[in-house]
């Protein structure tokens, strides 16, 4: 076995220790992960949180959601896409609101390579484009 | 013989009456023979045939000045008909030319004719494209002005209700199949 499989799988280790019962990672566990990786200073370190940090990156990328909203954040608002997008991939996600009055009305999401739109200015960059 | 014997006295009478003296006279007549025959000998002979040859020189010019008179009419006759002949080629020639060129000339009108309808019918063309490009160009900037004034309204005009209940529905409504 050599060491780079090995610490691919450690790597993975690393983030499920990272992670919470949601499934979403916790920063301070990362902290931690980090720092007994720094006192104990195994072999082959750097390649090893390389992995890790491949593996958390993908993490994020998989199950952090942004959601872009065009009003006021509400919890039921949050809670409606929450409940939406797990029930779509099965998962638990990890959601981060933003307001973007650009979108004037409605929602765009992002979920790993998936943008999820229907706000008032997609309707009318539509319709724009229907002029041409 | 009395006759002759009378004529005789007379003669003698006119003789005596003139003074005529007949020894001179016959002395006279025979130097008058003696010069005349060396004259008519040694110059008279050389004069004549002087006058001959003259003559004959005189009767051939007239011979060849009316042989040349023949060739002058005969070359005068040739070369009139030879003028003749070229003016009818050349009223020929000239007309064929104005044919040629009045036919060249309606070819040319023609061909001007055709060269300015093609410019009238693409300008034509190129003028229909253009308005077409404006009438196109004027529909998106008037369909960008709309779609601009239409955000602007919403984002000033729509209430913060309005927003949360289009935000919710939108989520609710969120197509999540790819």
């Amino acid at each position: 076995m050599t060491f780079s499989s090995k610490h691919k799988r450690l790597a993975k280790s690393l983030l499920h220790l990272s992670l919470n019962e949601e499934g979403h990672i916790v920063e301070s566990k990362i902290e931690e992960i980090l720092s007994s990786l720094r006192s104990s200073n195994p072999t082959g370190l750097k390649s090893l949180l390389r992995y890790f940090y491949t593996e958390v990156r993908r993490h994020e990328y998989t199950y952090h959601a942004v959601a872009e909203i065009g009003c006021k954040d509400d919890p039921s608002i949050t809670n409606s896409i929450v409940k939406r997008l797990e029930s779509n991939i099965g998962k638990n996600i990890k959601l981060t609101v933003i307001e973007n009055p650009q979108i004037i009305s409605g929602c765009r999401i992002r979920l790993k390579d998936d943008v999820y739109e229907d706000s008032l200015q997609s309707r009318l960059q539509k319709l724009e484009k229907s002029f041409h | 013989m009395s006759t002759l014997a009378s004529i005789t006295e007379t003669a003698q009478g006119i003789a005596d009456t003139f003074g005529v003296d007949w020894p001179m006279l016959i002395a006279q007549s025979i130097n008058f023979l003696l010069v005349a025959f060396v004259i008519w000998k040694f110059a008279f002979r050389n004069v004549l045939s002087t006058i001959k040859e003259r003559e004959q020189q005189i009767a051939d010019s007239l011979k060849n000045a009316d042989r040349i008179k023949l060739e002058l009419e005969e070359t005068e006759k040739k070369q009139h008909e030879t003028l003749q002949e070229a003016s009818l080629s050349a009223k020929k020639t000239v007309s064929e030319a104005q044919v040629k060129a009045k036919a060249f000339i309606e070819e040319q009108k023609e061909s001007a004719r055709k060269q300015a309808e093609e410019i009238i019918a693409k300008a034509k063309l190129a003028m229909d494209l253009e308005r077409e490009k404006v009438l196109a160009e004027a529909k998106d900037e008037i369909a960008s002005l709309v779609i601009l004034t239409t955000t602007k309204v919403l984002q000033k005009e729509l209430s913060e209700d309005d927003r949360s209940r289009f935000s919710q529905s939108a989520i609710d409504n969120l197509n999540l199949t790819n």
